[in-house]
């Protein structure tokens, strides 16, 4: 009998270990980071020409410190008119930087069209026409994540029409990124 | 810091019932990896990378019922079996399909399970710069998905014995209270016809796992069997349909609509099962394998008469 019974304990081990080699070595978690966003408003004056406050970031706020980071990535940017339609909306550009850094900023995306073309949020993916990515600031801003830095975003571009009163209208940016990490 | 506690809970949750169905290895029952993981399970593609987690679980719980489609039809009966299964983990099961996000090329792509491998990045065709990456790295390197559980079975009234399943986990180290049972009935078929050279049986059972209020599982089967013995030796059979569902939920504030709410049905709808077993007087092993979408194998000793 007690041969039997070794087998038998025997056969339920395998069964309930066969193959199993538990967790995975190395394993690493997609965090969706709350997005950058930055609002620049178009002011009243007499230019047509308008560049907003830089907006400040700070990396470390976007996600769960905890996580040790491994990469980064730049999945979409969107661009966002609100308020008065400005018309025409040429050279849009929003910049990026890292906050103390001597090295002058880069340019993230550039975008061009008709105010009311943004009143929805136009994405890099789905309306290349009107939004375009640049590689270099992408390179900034995965950089500034990693390092855990404070990112400053600019927008600035060229509208047909002056608002009559400051801060009403503004050009919204948003950039959504991931960032690969280990818990 | 309830965010992170319940994620937590729902965590250690998971993991317990990872640690429940793999009866060895669970040394990474404290380990808050998983706990990291689920607060990001927040959207439909946490489905897909759970789905065969789901599958398993349903399969392993509808498994192990019998061993011989012999029951007597009078007398008092009891038998105690301790049954260990296990879902075979396919390529399949390693890898799901996934959306990238509006206007991203491509727009979907395949990346790793809660059983895969590295969770893939894509770039898009547009701007190789813009990327995207799948939910998480799989988390279980495994071939197969194991449970392990008691099993009562006592009869006969009218050729009919009650099978029943249970494991009651109490809450520890934060992990919430944990129960898993199973009641079914398999009745005497040969009673009606006696002429048929095979035992027949037919059964009918519902298992259920929770693990507080953030894991909800249940299977539900029924099906036919049949045995033939020699000697010592029975080799037996069935076919069984099948279900099984999972609900995986955490609220962040009392009261509040659950922010993760993902409801997963079993892939299993239908095996076919074939085994032999070895009788020696009061004591027995067995072991079968089983069919369907899921391909589950089962063994175990059995203790009575």
């Amino acid at each position: 009998m007690k041969p039997k019974l070794i087998i038998a304990a025997i056969l339920l081990i395998a069964l309930s270990t066969m193959g199993f080699q538990c967790i995975n070595d190395g394993f690493e978690i997609t965090l969706n980071l709350d997005p950058f966003n930055g609002c620049f408003f178009v002011n009243a004056g007499t230019s047509h020409d308008f560049s907003g406050d830089p907006v400040r970031i700070d990396s470390k706020t976007l996600y769960d410190n905890s996580y040790e980071l491994t990469g980064v990535g730049v999945y979409d940017i969107q661009v966002q008119t609100m308020g008065t339609d400005l018309g025409a909306i040429t050279n849009g550009v929003v910049y990026v930087w890292i906050e103390g850094s001597p090295v002058p900023p880069d340019t993230l995306a550039t975008y061009a069209g008709n105010w009311s073309d943004f009143t929805t949020p136009r994405s890099i993916l789905t309306s290349p026409t009107l939004v375009k990515v640049k590689s270099a600031g992408i390179t900034r801003l995965v950089q500034a994540v990693m390092a855990k830095q404070v990112v400053v975003l600019r927008g600035q571009g060229h509208v047909q029409t002056i608002p009559p009163t400051s801060r009403e209208s503004q050009v919204c940016v948003k950039a959504f990124a991931q960032a690969v990490g280990t818990p | 810091m309830n965010v992170v506690r319940t994620c937590c809970r729902l965590a250690m949750a998971v993991l317990f019932a990872a640690a429940i169905l793999f009866p060895v290895g669970n040394a990474q029952a404290g380990d808050p990896t998983l706990e990291k993981v689920l607060a990001q399970f927040n959207s439909d593609a946490a489905k897909g990378y759970f789905q065969p987690f789901a599958d398993f679980v349903g399969a392993n719980m509808n498994a192990g019922f019998f061993h011989s489609a012999a029951i007597p039809t009078t007398g008092f009966h009891i038998a105690l079996d301790i049954v260990a299964m296990g879902s075979s983990v396919g390529d399949d099961a390693k890898s799901y399909t996934v959306k990238a996000p509006q206007g991203f090329s491509p727009a979907e792509f395949s990346t790793a399970t809660m059983f895969g491998g590295k969770a893939t990045v894509i770039s898009d065709a547009t701007n190789p710069s813009i990327q995207y990456r799948g939910i998480s790295d799989g988390i279980f390197n495994t071939t197969l998905f194991p449970l392990a559980t008691p099993q009562l079975r006592v009869g006969s009234l009218f050729g009919t014995e009650a099978v029943i399943r249970y494991v009651p986990i109490p809450e520890t180290n934060g992990i919430p209270k944990s129960t898993m049972f199973t009641i079914g009935a398999r009745h005497n078929v040969n009673q009606y016809l006696p002429d048929v050279p095979l035992d027949l049986a037919a059964g009918i059972f519902y298992s259920k796992y929770t693990s507080g209020d953030l894991i909800d599982a249940s299977g539900f089967a029924f099906g036919v069997q049949a045995s033939k013995s020699f000697e010592m030796l029975t080799v037996y059979g069935g076919l069984e349909s099948e279900s099984s569902k999972m609900n995986l939920k955490y609220v962040d504030t009392p009261g509040a609509p659950p922010t993760v709410d993902i409801n997963l049905d079993g892939v299993n709808s239908f095996r076919f099962t074939v085994g032999a077993g070895v009788s020696l007087g009061v004591f027995g092993f067995f072991a079968d394998a089983n069919f369907g979408s899921v391909t589950n194998f089962s063994g175990g000793i059995s203790f009575g008469n």
